[in-house]
């Protein structure tokens, strides 16, 4: 199966590494080919350098056979505008968005993105550990 | 009518000050407080400071309510997210986005953008008309059909002069409109014979705009 990350930022590298680890066959973009370093085996991941909301280079890598999409770089409209070109456009079963407001979640997951707020989980994992010591 | 006009930047500028003096209301969205002040002033419009595709700013900004949303940010990313941002808003509203990459255009519209316009092929097209032809302009584009309205003055020894309509072998894709011969308007028939000075307005598809231009000229 194959997926295609957006971003290889903190976020971006793990995730993108956390798949291959399932067997996922796992292409990342980001327009600095720099930020390929972050992987913590790079040949076993594809690195494309290149804007991951451009049609070209989303063909390049492979968005037509694409199962899994996730848009997780450090910017809201670059997430939203790949999230948006991968679902409408080459259809993508299954696209992950990341959000930086809270606020803003339940709009696109009615959109039908899968959407991550790395702000609402942190908030969340953070109470459950507040609540499980007051236990 | 009612417009939201989002960006930073002279384009925004311009636009709300060409808009307002129209008559239209219009709202600006920028994140630049400076152009939010001047708009204000100047225009007597209303402007919100803040992200232009922040759902609760374009709330304020009366989305649900307005008949056009004009996206002229800085980056086609975020035109793009702030028209299907408006749709997702306000289906009914007729979205137009500044587009800088050519190449967006066709997935932009498929997407959230009724009207892209295209900065770099608009520039690129006057351009080009300035270098390659002088007497040959571009009047318009339809953007359903794809289609060039184009405008040309018959120069002597252009293989169009002295020829009747029917017998003028135009390339196929393009379609002659009218002449104009000094004051007058012409609506040409299979009869009418078309002479050096004639100023011929045509309909063309864009491939065939260079072949039209060439028999203008020659």
């Amino acid at each position: 199966m194959k997926a295609i990350v957006v971003g290889c930022g903190r976020l971006g590298a793990i995730l993108a590494w956390r798949m291959v680890e399932q067997g996922l066959e796992v292409v990342v973009l980001d327009p600095d080919p720099g930020a390929f370093h972050r992987l913590s085996d790079p040949a076993r991941v594809r690195g494309i350098a290149g804007n991951g909301t451009h049609l070209q280079v989303l063909r390049e890598a492979g968005a037509e056979e694409c199962a899994v999409f996730a848009a997780v770089t450090n910017s809201n409209p670059i997430n939203i505008a790949a999230a948006l070109v991968a679902r409408k456009h080459f259809k993508v079963p299954k696209v992950l968005v990341r959000v930086s407001d809270p606020e803003r979640v339940g709009l696109y997951e009615q959109e039908g993105f899968h959407v991550v707020c790395p702000t609402d989980s942190a908030a969340k994992a953070a109470l459950a550990l507040v609540a499980s010591e007051q236990v | 009518m009612y417009v939201i006009v989002c960006g930073t930047g002279q384009i925004a500028y311009n636009l709300t000050v060409d808009l307002t003096s129209r008559g239209h209301e219009v709202t600006v969205v920028s994140l630049d407080p400076e152009l939010c002040e001047h708009v204000k002033e100047r225009c007597k419009c209303s402007a919100i400071e803040g992200f232009s595709y922040d759902p609760k700013v374009l709330g304020d900004a009366g989305i649900e309510r307005a008949e056009t949303l004009v996206g002229c940010e800085l980056t086609d990313e975020e035109n793009l997210v702030v028209c299907h941002l408006a749709k997702v808003l306000n289906p009914s509203v007729r979205t137009v986005a500044l587009v800088r990459s050519p190449e967006n255009d066709e997935v932009y519209r498929e997407i959230a953008v009724d009207i892209p316009v295209n900065a770099t092929m608009t520039l690129v097209l006057a351009i080009e008309q300035k270098v390659t032809a002088a007497n040959v302009i571009a009047l318009g584009h339809l953007q359903r059909t794809n289609m060039d309205i184009i405008g040309g003055v018959i120069s002597e020894g252009s293989s169009l002069a002295d020829k009747s309509v029917g017998d003028l072998n135009l390339p196929p894709g393009v379609l002659l409109i009218s002449i104009v011969r000094g004051e007058e308007l012409i609506v040409p028939h299979g009869g009418t014979f078309l002479r050096p000075g004639d100023e011929i307005i045509a309909l063309a598809e864009p491939s065939k705009a260079p072949e039209l231009t060439s028999q203008l000229s020659l």
